[in-house]
């Protein structure tokens, strides 16, 4: 697995916020048909995301004989790989911002509303420091 | 909408035997706080001196919690921590939301309960957008049996993550 970018970003968004996708690149064919979205996209589209973002290192390479993919790099070493066979530029620019937005972690399902490392402020209850009961 | 809310002070420490104090205050707009107490005696003390005004009280134990609430749903929040919510559509990341509808300010000791939130004047709340995944397919299986009906629906939840950037009682 790729060693981290950099230093990780602990409470990312409390100081400064760190934008966490580093680069993106664009893999198409010249010659095939569901590259054909994509080189439109390419075209089109994407220098606008460029410059709106310039955080993000855009990288465009022709792939041949294959289909048309987007690779993201975050700054954790993950990358996310994102097939765009088939797609208008519509849908691909949907998923540029799906990897835009994203951190890098494994998708997870959050179970709860509030995630947390600090200890509650006010204690875990004890029977030794409550008032007794009564009945 | 939030000039006409109130907010009660309570003691959330369990060993206060004696009725806890109670403190209305009035709206900012009117005239400064007056401290109406309980049926103990102790807080006529508590009146009118800013060192021991009740949020000061709450302020000087340093560690706070908030229950924000945000599109109607209450998140018991501290400094740091992060918000998982639904998708938001018109936020970008960076993007610093003030948190303004806030039921429950408190501290170890202390908490002051908003009727129905604390009046703003009394903290300052902020959460940063750090993130837009997508969540883990969740599937949902129903199924009536003997009756030829089962059904697979699949969803991947759209989330927005906000981190609590600054969590502050204010000195009154």
């Amino acid at each position: 697995m790729p060693a981290p970018l950099a230093h990780p970003v602990l409470k990312n968004g409390v100081g400064a916020f760190i934008p966490q996708c580093r680069r993106l690149v664009f893999h198409y064919c010249e010659r095939s048909g569901s590259s054909r979205g994509m080189i439109e996209y390419l075209k089109k589209d994407l220098i606008q995301f460029a410059k709106e973002h310039p955080h993000v290192e855009v990288i465009v390479t022709p792939r041949p004989s294959k289909h048309p993919v987007i690779r993201g790099l975050y700054l954790n070493g993950r990358d996310k790989v994102v097939c765009v066979r088939n797609m208008e530029p519509k849908d691909i620019s949907g998923k540029v911002t799906l990897l835009k937005e994203s951190a890098g972690n494994r998708m997870k399902v959050f179970n709860k509303p509030v995630i947390s490392t600090t200890e509650s402020v006010r204690g875990i209850w004890s029977p030794f420091h409550a008032a007794p009961h009564k009945i | 909408a939030v000039a006409s809310s109130t907010s009660r002070l309570f003691s959330t420490t369990c060993s206060a035997s004696q009725a806890t104090p109670t403190v209305t205050t009035p709206s900012p707009a009117g005239s400064g706080e007056g401290v109406s107490p309980s049926s103990t005696a102790s807080v006529s003390s508590v009146a009118s001196s800013s060192s021991s005004s009740p949020i000061n009280l709450l302020r000087d134990q340093l560690r706070y919690y908030a229950v924000a609430e945000i599109k109607n749903r209450p998140y018991l929040i501290t400094k740091n921590d992060i918000i998982v919510l639904d998708r938001l559509k018109d936020v970008q990341l960076g993007d610093v939301i003030e948190l303004t509808q806030i039921k429950e300010l408190g501290s170890k000791d202390y908490a002051i309960k908003g009727q129905p939130y604390v009046s703003p004047e009394y903290f300052s709340i902020k959460a940063t957008v750090i993130e837009q995944p997508k969540g883990k397919i969740v599937e949902t299986f129903k199924k009536k049996r003997r009756k030829h009906f089962q059904r697979r629906y699949h969803i991947k939840p759209l989330h927005t993550l906000l981190r609590v950037s600054e969590l502050e009682v204010k000195a009154q």
